[in-house]
């Protein structure tokens, strides 16, 4: 046995470094986040183990050029190609009712004011320093809306897209925390117990059908950017009103979502090692993600506030904190905000077609920014 | 300060193409909403002047002319009458909970959440406990 061979079968200890354990560390925070906190654990379970298992010694998960492994396919067949987020958004058109929205389109305005906040980040991450490419992927996050940040992060930026992603989930998971103290602050008592009465109308099907094939044309003429992920989302909403494919609509909604989202985990978790991962870089990400956040809510509000201005007080403006991505959270967190004030007072409906809204413009800014960036 | 320009620009454009959009998006939504109607109550109206009415048309026709709420209609898109989902609903329940006692061991026959699904002994024991005479 000569040295080689020895070090050889220690190369795991030679191969140590601080950055991999402190990176290993934020993986296991991350899988206690999703365990104990239930913090969006179906993509920070994945993240974390792709993460640790990206970050111990000689990683034969992740491979060499010359021979990939595990992680890094998973990366190269459905990250670096944006194949994954697209897949997703097909499950995720499939699992969501726009019902709410079509009974009242007035909503859709609502979402547009929700994406406020990707281009008020956009501007905070330049005078940070970050390059142009650079700040609008950071903006993306405050799309609030995973697949989305990673479609549009993964093609201006792909060496941001880790802290990028984990910034976008995890802020995502507690919408229920930063969203409450800012509507708080934009509103007054008086206006937060507002009433607004609801009256169900009932959506035929043909046109819950004719939705999501007209949003695509619509869409794919006015921003062709826009439509892998407006056509993708529509084509699983498509799926499910159409009724006559339940076995595609199941597969979308749990076997193909499922595994693409466990492969896109995994693949993300994978990007976060510790030597390109750990940089005051990272650090701003972070926080502007959560400034992004912060804004999207508050521009949500105050916009809520302008339509209360015009309807004569009728409008409940804590809706507009629900034209988000975040589906159906949002719409969650500002009726228990209005129940809070008011017991009696549903606005349930309403925010969810903000909600819904919300969905639809956050693909919108998507497509928006990148035709944006393409002609910059 | 050419990038703030630039960024500044980025977003009048940016959320004037959103805001655009989703615009038109909602003119089309409303326009889509006026020219689909309920097709339900064109369906009850037309009912009685029928010449192919069967006999279950009739009753509901007859049912419809009696009660003057019939017309309202539950948004259910199989086309199934209130009458009709409430028996399924009724149907279904009792089903799930055959199954249930099928299933479950003989003391955990009742659903759970309610006070009858824990066990009498436990039950018994736990009052017995709480309820404790022996002087120490």
């Amino acid at each position: 046995m000569d040295a080689s061979t020895i070090e050889s079968l220690l190369s795991g200890f030679y191969g140590l470094s601080w950055q991999g354990g402190v990176m290993i560390a934020v993986g296991i925070l991350l899988i206690y986040l999703a365990i104990a906190k239930e913090y969006e654990p179906l993509l920070l379970l994945p993240i974390g183990s792709g993460c640790i298992l990206a970050n111990l010694p000689i990683s034969m998960l992740v491979g060499t050029s010359e021979e990939p492994g595990m992680l890094q396919l998973f990366y190269d067949i459905g990250v670096g190609n944006e194949l994954f987020p697209l897949l997703i958004f097909i499950g995720i058109g499939a699992m969501t009712d726009f019902g709410p929205l079509l009974e009242n389109p007035k909503m859709v305005l609502l979402g547009a004011a929700g994406q406020f906040g990707i281009f008020l980040t956009l501007i905070l991450a330049l005078v940070l320093g970050f390059t142009r490419p650079e700040a609008a992927s950071i903006g993306i996050i405050g799309a609030i809306d995973g697949p989305t940040s990673i479609y549009v992060s993964a093609q201006l930026a792909p060496h941001l897209l880790g802290p990028i992603t984990v910034a976008a989930y995890s802020y995502m998971s507690l919408v229920p925390i930063i969203m409450p103290p800012i509507m708080r602050l934009l509103t007054t008592k008086k206006e937060r117990s507002i009433r607004m009465p609801y009256s169900s109308r009932e959506i035929s099907q043909r046109t819950r059908i004719i939705f999501p094939i007209l949003v695509t044309i619509i869409v794919g003429i006015l921003v062709p950017f826009a439509l892998p992920l407006i056509g993708t989302l529509m084509l699983g909403n498509l799926l499910r009103e159409s009724k006559v494919v339940e076995r595609l609509t199941g597969a979308a909604q749990n076997e193909l979502n499922n595994v693409v989202t466990l492969f896109l985990g995994l693949a993300i978790g994978s990007t976060m090692v510790g030597e390109n991962f750990i940089k005051a870089q990272t650090l701003f990400i972070l926080v502007l993600g959560l400034g992004a956040f912060v804004l999207d809510t508050a521009a949500g509000v105050l916009f809520g506030k302008l339509m209360n201005l015009f309807s004569g007080g009728k409008f409940n403006p804590l809706i507009g904190a629900a034209g988000i991505s975040a589906f159906p959270m949002a719409a969650r967190v500002v009726q228990k905000e209005v129940s809070r004030e008011d017991n009696g007072n549903f606005v349930l409906m309403h925010a969810m077609g903000a909600n819904a809204a919300g969905q639809v413009a956050s693909a919108m800014a998507g497509g928006v920014l990148l035709a944006l960036m393409a002609s910059a | 300060m050419a990038d703030l320009g630039w960024g500044l620009q980025m977003m009048l454009l940016g959320m004037g193409a959103v805001f655009l959009m989703l615009i038109a998006l909602m003119i089309v939504l409303m326009l889509l909403g006026r020219t689909s109607k309920a097709p339900t109550a064109t369906a009850v109206e037309a009912a009685p002047g029928e010449a192919t009415l069967t006999a279950g048309d009739a009753v509901e026709a007859a049912e419809v002319e009696a009660d003057p709420n019939a017309w309202m209609t539950i948004a259910d898109a199989s086309g199934l009458t209130p009458e009709q989902i409430a028996a399924v609903s009724v149907a279904v329940a009792l089903h799930a909970d055959v199954r249930r006692k099928q299933a479950a061991p003989a003391h955990r026959v009742h659903a759970p959440g309610s006070r009858l699904w824990a066990s009498r002994w436990v039950a018994m024991g736990r009052s017995s406990q709480m309820h404790n005479t022996q002087r120490r």
